[in-house]
């Protein structure tokens, strides 16, 4: 039976669209007490040389997170996940959340996958960059 | 090329500052779900643990609102534009609801580079998270641009 998820380098993760708008920046801000006027004030963001308001990286962090832990189920466990941010994500901005599988690994009853992650905008672009390693019990 | 690395600030990377300690809580957690629109499954999301003990950051003071670090008291930063460019983490088992963790952060380094619009610089941060019993939870490296 061939697994529901994948696991063959090369393979692809579903890919996730994602839109952050005011609403949800201004809840972020509450939730995580981070109240940097630039992830929702376009005036405040605009003065400071960007082109409006930016999604806050923590929920570039958690879009990761998801789309691994969404794709795999609560039976992988994360070992690692580490980004780079290239360029702002802007509020009302669609991205789209996706990746691949690099590498799979079986480690005695484990199988450990390393994933290339990306978070690009409608052009192509690469707006953050990122790494997983998950480790699943070995089919 | 002006010097923003000070000798003052040279004697500050390798140092741990003092650890925070932190409680998960129900609510905290239903809100952070629902701020980064994730039904909540009665887990802690890892990403959750990035604002743990939030509300214990101590006034940055500066005019943007930007966040001070819990784990890290205000440095004399040259520089009030604060840029995350980079975050890693490494996870060992996940919190539970209720479970109180020692969050503490060494600033693993501090170096000058050239930027494009001048001299900026660089900071890694790194936060290690343990239990009550000092079990190893997770470790963020959190790399800042400093302009």
């Amino acid at each position: 039976m061939s697994p529901d998820y994948p696991l063959q380098p090369g393979a692809p993760l579903p890919t996730v669209p994602h839109r952050c708008d005011l609403v949800q920046a201004v809840r972020l801000a509450g939730a995580t007490e981070n109240y940097h006027r630039i992830h929702f004030d376009a005036a405040h963001a605009r003065a400071t040389g960007l082109p409006a308001a930016v999604v806050d990286s923590a929920l570039l962090m958690a879009w990761f997170e998801a789309l691994v832990e969404d794709t795999y189920g609560s039976t992988a466990r994360l070992l690692q996940l580490q980004a780079r941010f290239r360029r702002p994500v802007l509020l009302d901005e669609e991205v789209y959340c996706g990746g691949t599988v690099e590498q799979a690994v079986g480690i005695g009853a484990h199988l450990r996958l390393t994933l290339r992650l990306s978070l690009r905008d409608a052009q192509g672009g690469t707006r953050a960059e990122a790494m997983a390693a998950i480790e699943l019990p070995a089919r | 090329m002006a010097q923003l690395l000070t000798y003052e600030l040279a004697t500050l990377v390798g140092r741990t500052f003092p650890a925070v300690r932190a409680t998960i809580t129900e609510d905290g957690v239903r809100r952070y779900c629902r701020a980064i629109g994730r039904r909540w499954d009665g887990t802690v999301p890892w990403s959750f643990l990035a604002h743990l003990g939030a509300d214990q950051a101590v006034d940055t003071g500066c005019s943007d609102g930007l966040a001070g670090r819990p784990q890290l008291p205000p440095l004399p930063l040259p520089a009030e534009r604060r840029i995350l460019t980079g975050v890693a983490w490494e996870f060992g088992r996940r919190p539970q609801l209720g479970e109180t963790l020692v969050l503490q952060a060494r600033l693993a380094s501090l170096e000058q580079r050239e930027g494009r619009r001048g001299p900026v610089l660089l900071s890694i941060v790194e936060v290690t998270y343990t239990d009550l019993q000092g079990e190893w939870v997770a470790t963020q490296r959190s790399t800042c641009v400093h302009r």
